[in-house]
């Protein structure tokens, strides 16, 4: 390993040999990409190839013959060692065997001289010295292959047919392949070079390799998504119309939002953390000038459209975008709130009226949603008024506060904090969407809250079918929301407590031996065999056809191994002292589960849970047998209104039914798998459309569990 | 932080309380929104399933029986152009001749009906276990289950169309001078026998012969008349299920064979239909294909089972008028009934209200 | 096998004991839960009108529990949701064989046999999975070519060679890849790869090595994942001890990790080789339906035949429960999770003794 090692200790930056080597490095990915491109059909395939790779051939022979000969300083080990023997030997006994029996038409007689050109190859490699046993047979294959393309041996249109393939291999193909072989071997060996060969040099040459593949890799995988996210995008956001009001919100949430997860201090940040920051920073910029644009536009009353997507100036803000909004603001100033415990009689009043205020809102619109129509007094409606009327006062307070703690004037002690106040408001503004949703009824006029109609998303909210109106995907949608919820519903509970039997009751035995493999088992189960024992066991048992639930049951299964891997593990890192300390301060164990063991893995089966269903949001084929819907169905599966109780004199004497759970629907990943059985031709931008959704879909699922997972791993770590 | 360890704060409002108030608040909100019940009714919705033949035939049936279009709509309805007098809606009118209540709501028909995809064998057996009310298939149901089968007494064949089943080629070929073949050569490509175009005056490239799924209607149909036997084991290159994905895969492909339905041909586009020469007679798309020599041709069946209810009557009824004939089977290029068979189905349906 | 027997037979007796230290109530709280559930069961599996009655007489009897012994309940509850995961892959086992017992009767051997006829047609009664058992071997081993270099690769330089901030990247982007669905990969070959292969090699599309291909790449990830977990697992002492000898990076993973961590890597491999097996939707919309060997020689991967999953999803419609072609199915099914659980318990095995080699090792 240390023989012929002489290590520099003083590094005096590149000589010419070793800025050489790198340009052949760079030249030989230049190759590899070219013979991609070509590949991909961006650029086509030319006898200039041919030239390409002579010149690489030859600058990897130099490497080498300057190395042995040209009195470069240079490590070279005696010998060029076994891989590279193997890998010459076996790369000149097939070149050679291809030429002679083909181009040469030798046949088998061809063959049997390549099996003693490879070994003599492989045997001089072997015996030179590493510097030129690595280069010089690369050189002369890459050299080769060169010149056979560019004398037009190989030229694309050459073909190959090999008949126990029963393929015609064109050149179109097989001068990329070279390219990208050639490129690949002449890097590999000027790789070798640049660090003066020895280990050190076939260090790089390795690392060189591995990371190419790794690039290979993750660029498959990002040309995939920019892919489907070109080919879909334009369907899915076709004749798009959102209100400028509702825009402006969104844009004002997100603004709001980004500021306060971001650290925007560019010149205070270093390393990966100050390109962190000026994104957040640009996030920061372009978000506002969007909500100033949408303002613009309101006050102009211009709408603005491009392609199909339009803006329309309304100043109203739909239902349902602002109560998400709404909920979202809670959330911050929640995070941000500090206890606030009046000592005056004063003080402690205004708290009582702000909870009894507050409290009287979420009790009138409950009673709204249960009973379905507005309440109103002599034709006018109560919520609105008393919510408005609630969150005025409060937002003129805030306001007040405000403006009082930037001037620096002291508030009377019964006025409570800013975020109390802003809470409010923001409370009087979410119950107001509330009875906006649930009664129908728009709050306010030309600057208010509408009941819908604020945003038309054709290709979300529409049904698959219908006559005259453009393709959507929201039966499938629906469909996809209700079978993972009756999953979780039905999976997480099992999982969380057989985890919980596992770690804190059950002692290594040949029982949770018999659950490990079991488990192990489930996991690693096709999903197609899921769907057959759903077939088998639970759709006759449910009536007898496909159905949403045996869907939730069948996935629920697919659901449990998950879970209950992640949980076991999120309860095995509860540290040991925190079940001590509860037995010592004499709770009982059933106690310390409950309260100690349980909460503290929350985090791990939350993420467990997130990431399971972001992987059962995409499987397709368990529904294929076990949902099996329409192609394109014309409504969503109506569940939540469909429930039934009955009692009756025949057992079980108190039925429970919900006949919508027992029809078949369609689900994402199924309407996509639809789209292609009907037959793609007319269908293929729907397809891709579908497509687009369920890739947002499940990375949606994806990035909020590795976003929880690193948030929560962070906080036990701090 | 006002949270601890464990999501609970010392007051105000702890971070569990917070998730579950917005949890609660959030399926409020999804149940005003998303719950879509069928308003309709008690009637239960009238389904069908099968052939990828007859599918486009239903599935246009169903998607104007399920927007229940005005009677001023002259695009999707206007029965004045049918001699109909009514200024009912669509599905209002049809279902009321067999006494259901119309809703004169535009996309709220008195029932819903649903048709799926799959073929003619799955329509077959779906309809016999009372899985679906109409069962579409392209081929007769002795010859999908058999001459014996128990239940073939139970089921009522209504004949909807007839399909010309042509051969269409990849355009590249019949763009290359193969325009025609003949009953002998098409046998010997379907067996494997040939497998060059140049023996058929193409270019030499391989014969791709496309097949459809074993118990398809259009499958057995095609062996049953080319050879004899519906039951003719033949060996195409590739089985596919539905018919539209044959027609893709001709498109996609430049030198494939089918046979497919008339209402999948596209003359000059991907899937150009050849003449096929049987016994002396040259059958050629757009002349004589609805003849009812022609070997290939079969009727489109819904079958439904035990008699015809007053929901399938009312539907079928739609489909065999003339406004049902001239909106659903002419467009989709299939020839329509004749009068006389016309009204031969037409008293096979259930008495009028 | 003895240690394990006298381990199970303490345990019973200590659980004998601890149900006799128990009172009255206790006991009748627990055993009316225990039954309970178990007539549930019972009656859902054959479809009996009592089933919800048993489910709620449980629910009742475990709220009461709950209510009143809360400790014990819960004890039982879990027990009980346990022994459920324990059931749920005997259940799948038992169901899959049930339904294809009547095939095997009637094709008996000849369904894996592959020196007989081979022939699989559904009209003619004659189901041999020899074909597909052959189209899943010739797209496993397609997979397996790209996906395990490509893999240990990855691995290797997750765990080795990037640095930590090129780690934080890399990793989840693998992960990404794990949880694009397949249904989209096979989207994209339907549309884009099987016309451009097929045009490009003059071949019917549906070849399955270009379905081989994107199969490795979905089994990518398991084997990135599996095998960087067992390359992190060697412990630094050796690695620390090869480099204070003056090896460098590559050296040492050379001749240290990788055979440290070879157990974890071929176990990676091996779950690689499952996820291959097992993937279904890409394939399915990809393939030709063919039902038959490869032509003209049985080891052409650029013919289209049927693979064990696509011959399941794809006739999934032409079937009625009941027929022998229904049967088929599941006997695939079968054949499927006997593959994929031995493959399952070979990889385990494979993974225990790295545990044990690297613990002694210390």
């Amino acid at each position: 390993m240390s023989d012929a090692y002489e290590v520099q200790l003083v590094d005096s930056g590149d000589t010419t040999y070793e800025r050489s080597a790198i340009g052949v490095v760079v030249g030989s990915f230049g190759a590899f990409m070219l013979g991609i491109a070509a590949l991909f059909g961006w650029v086509s395939t030319a006898t200039y190839f041919g030239g390409v790779l002579l010149a690489l051939g030859i600058a990897t022979g130099m490497l080498g013959a300057v190395s042995r000969w040209g009195g470069v300083q240079t490590t070279p080990d005696r010998s060029s060692g076994l891989s590279a023997v193997l890998i010459q030997g076996f790369l000149w006994t097939a070149t050679t065997g291809f030429v002679a029996s083909n181009t040469l038409e030798l046949g088998g007689l061809g063959w049997i001289v390549a099996v003693f050109v490879g070994p003599l190859v492989g045997a001089l490699t072997l015996m030179t010295r590493e510097d030129l046993g690595t280069t010089m047979p690369t050189a002369a294959f890459v050299g080769f292959v060169g010149i056979t393309i560019m004398t037009g041996v190989i030229s694309p249109s050459w073909t190959w047919e090999p008949t126990a393939f029963d393929a015609v291999i064109p050149g179109q193909l097989a001068i990329p392949l070279l390219m990208m072989v050639g490129g690949l071997l002449a890097g590999q060996s000027s790789a070798i070079a640049y660090d003066g060969f020895g280990t050190r040099g076939r260090q790089n040459g390795a690392f060189l390799l591995i990371s190419l593949v790794v690039l290979l890799t993750l660029s498959v995988l990002a040309f995939l998504l920019v892919f489907v996210f070109e080919r879909g995008i334009t369907v899915v956001l076709e004749n798009l119309t959102i209100g400028a009001g509702t825009a402006l919100l969104l844009a004002a949430a997100a603004l709001v939002v980004s500021v306060r997860i971001g650290h925007i201090n560019p010149a205070a940040a270093d390393g990966t953390d100050k390109i962190g920051s000026f994104v957040q920073l640009a996030v920061v910029t372009v978000l506002g000038l969007v909500a100033l644009a949408l303002a613009a536009a309101i006050a102009a009353n211009h709408t603005i459209s491009g392609d199909t997507v339009t803006i329309e100036p309304t100043s109203t803000v739909g239902a349902l975008p602002g109560l998400l909004v709404g909920l979202v603001f809670l959330n911050i100033l929640r995070r941000s709130s500090s206890p606030w415990s009046p000592d005056t009689d004063a003080g402690r009043t205004v708290a009582r009226l702000i909870a009894v205020a507050v409290g009287a809102m979420t009790v009138l619109v409950f009673l709204e949603f249960l009973v379905g129509i507005e309440l109103a007094i002599g034709g006018m409606a109560i919520v609105p008024i008393f919510a408005l009327t609630v969150g005025g006062v409060s937002a003129i307070v805030a306001v007040a506060t405000g403006g009082a703690r930037v001037s620096g004037r002291t508030l009377p002690t019964w006025v409570p904090p800013l975020t109390w106040t802003g809470g409010v408001t923001v409370g009087a503004f979410v119950i107001c969407c509330l009875h906006a949703v649930f009664t129908g009824s728009a709050v306010g006029g030309a600057v208010g809250i509408a009941a819908n109609g604020a945003v038309d998303w054709p290709f979300v909210m529409n049904p698959s079918q219908g006559l005259g109106i453009q393709k959507g995907v929201m039966p499938a949608m629906v469909g996809t929301i209700w079978v993972v919820l009756g999953a979780v519903l039905f999976a997480v509970p099992l999982a969380v407590g057989a985890a919980v039997f596992l770690t804190e009751y059950a002692e290594d035995s040949l029982f949770t031996r018999a659950v490990d493999i079991a488990t192990n088992g489930l996991w690693s189960t096709p999903s197609i065999v899921f769907g057959l024992f759903g077939l088998a066991f639970l759709v006759p048992r449910f009536g007898g056809n496909p159905s949403i639930f045996a869907a939730q049951l069948v996935l629920g299964f697919m659901l449990l191994p998950l879970v209950l891997i992640t949980s076991r593990e999120a309860m095995k890192s509860v540290p040991d002292e925190y079940r001590d300390a509860s037995a010592a301060l004499g709770v009982s164990k059933w106690q310390t589960i409950r309260s100690v063991v349980v909460p503290a893995s929350m985090p791990g089966v939350i993420t467990g849970v997130i990431l399971g269903v972001g992987r059962i949001a995409g499987e397709t084929a368990p529904l294929l047998l076990v949902l099996n819907g329409p192609n394109f169905p014309t409504s969503s599966p109506g569940i939540l209104s469909s429930f039934m109780v009955r009692v009756s004199p025949q057992p079980p004497f108190i039925h429970v039914s919900n006949p919508a759970l027992l029809e078949r629907a369609s689900a994402l990943p199924y309407q996509l798998y639809a789209v292609i059985t009907a037959g793609v031709g007319a269908e293929e931008s729907f397809g891709w459309g579908t497509a687009l959704v369920l890739l947002c879909v499940v990375l949606a699922f994806f990035a909020m569990g590795v976003a929880s997972r690193r948030y929560f791993r962070s906080k036990l770590h701090q | 932080m006002a949270d601890n360890q464990f999501g609970s704060s010392a007051d105000g409002v702890s971070r569990r309380k917070f998730i579950a108030a917005t949890g609660a608040l959030g399926t409020m909100a999804a149940a005003g929104c998303l719950g879509s019940a069928n308003e309709s009714s008690d009637t239960d919705p009238l389904t069908a399933d099968g052939s990828s033949t007859v599918y486009p035939i239903t599935n246009d049936a169903d998607s104007l029986w399920n927007g229940n279009p005005p009677a001023d709509d002259q695009e999707y309805w206007g029965p004045g152009q049918y001699g109909i007098d009514t200024d009912q809606n669509l599905a209002d009118y049809w279902a009321g001749l067999y006494g259901f209540e119309p809703t004169e709501e535009r996309s709220v028909p008195p029932f819903s009906t649903q048709v799926a995809l799959s073929h003619s064998g799955t329509g077959v057996e779906g309809v016999i276990n009372e899985r679906v009310d109409i069962g579409d298939a392209s081929s007769t149901a002795e010859s999908i289950l058999g001459s014996d089968h128990e239940e073939l007494d139970n089921i009522v064949d209504h004949v909807v169309a007839v399909d010309g089943q042509p051969i269409v080629v990849s355009r590249e070929i019949h763009d290359a001078g193969v325009t025609q073949v003949t009953g002998d050569e098409l046998r010997a490509i379907y067996k494997g026998e040939l497998t060059n175009w140049s023996e058929l005056g193409g270019p030499d490239k391989e014969i791709y012969s496309v097949g459809r799924a074993e118990d398809s209607g259009t499958d057995t149909a095609f062996r049953s008349n080319l050879y004899g036997d519906p039951e003719e084991p033949i060996d195409p290159d590739t089985r596919k299920g539905q018919n539209q994905q044959v027609a893709t895969l001709v498109e996609q492909n430049d030198n494939a064979i089918a046979y497919i339905a008339l209402a999948f041909v596209e003359p000059d586009g991907a899937t150009p239909p050849i003449g096929l020469e049987l016994d002396g007679t040259l059958y050629e798309y757009g002349t004589n294909l609805g003849a009812k020599e022609y070997p290939l041709s079969r009727d489109l069946h819904c079958y439904t089972y035990d008699g015809t209810d007053k929901r399938e009557s009312a539907f079928l009824n739609m489909i065999l008028s003339e406004f049902g004939q001239t909106n659903f089977v002419e467009p989709n290029n299939y020839f329509k009934l004749p009068p006389e068979r016309r009204e031969e189905e037409l008293s096979k349906l259930a008495d009028q209200a | 096998m003895s240690q394990a027997a006298s381990q199970t037979s303490r345990r019973t007796l200590s659980l004998v004991r601890t149900a006799m230290d128990l009172d009255r109530p206790s006991l009748f709280l627990v055993t009316a839960q225990i039954l309970l559930i178990i007539g549930t069961f019972a009656g859902f599996v054959v479809q009996s009108t009592l089933t919800m009655l048993f489910l709620y007489g449980f629910l009742l009897a475990a709220a009461v529990g709950w209510v009143t012994r809360q400790a014990l309940t819960a004890k039982v509850v879990t027990f009980l949701m346990t022994a459920a995961t324990l059931s749920t892959l005997g259940l799948i086992g038992v169901f899959l064989i049930l339904e294809a017992i009547p095939v095997v009767r009637h094709a008996g051997l000849d369904l894996i046999w592959p020196f007989g006829s081979n022939e699989w047609s559904s009209t003619q009664g004659q189901f041999s999975l020899v074909p597909m058992i052959w189209g899943t071997l010739l797209t496993t081993i397609v997979a397996i070519v790209i996906a395990a270099p490509f893999g240990v690769a990855g691995a290797l330089f997750i765990s080795e060679i990037a640095p930590d901030w090129l780690r934080e990247i890399v990793k989840p982007a693998v992960e990404l890849l794990a949880g694009v669905p397949s249904i989209v990969y096979g989207f994209i070959g339907f549309t884009i790869i099987n016309p451009y292969v097929g045009n490009l090699l003059s071949i019917n599309p549906g070849a399955l090595f270009a379905i081989g291909l994107v199969i490795g790449f979905m089994a990518l990830p398991t084997v990135i994942s599996v095998a960087e977990d067992a390359l992190s697992a060697v412990p630094e002492s050796m690695k620390d001890g090869s480099m204070a000898m003056g090896a460098t990076d590559w050296q040492t993973m050379k001749s240290v990790s990788i055979p440290t961590a070879f157990s974890g890597i071929s176990a990676a491999v091996l779950l690689g080789v499952g996820r291959a097996i097992g993937e279904t939707m890409a394939a399915t919309v990809m393939i030709s339906h063919s039902r038959r060997l490869p032509k003209p020689e049985l080891y052409n991967a650029f013919d289209s035949t049927e693979t064990l999953t696509t011959l399941i999803a794809a006739s999934y419609g032409h079937v009625t429960p009941g027929e022998l072609f229904w049967s088929a199915l599941f006997a695939a099914g079968v054949l499927l999770m006997v593959i994929v659980t031995g493959l399952g318990i070979v990889s385990e095995l494979v993974e225990q003794r790295m545990h044990r080699k690297l613990r002694g090792g210390q």
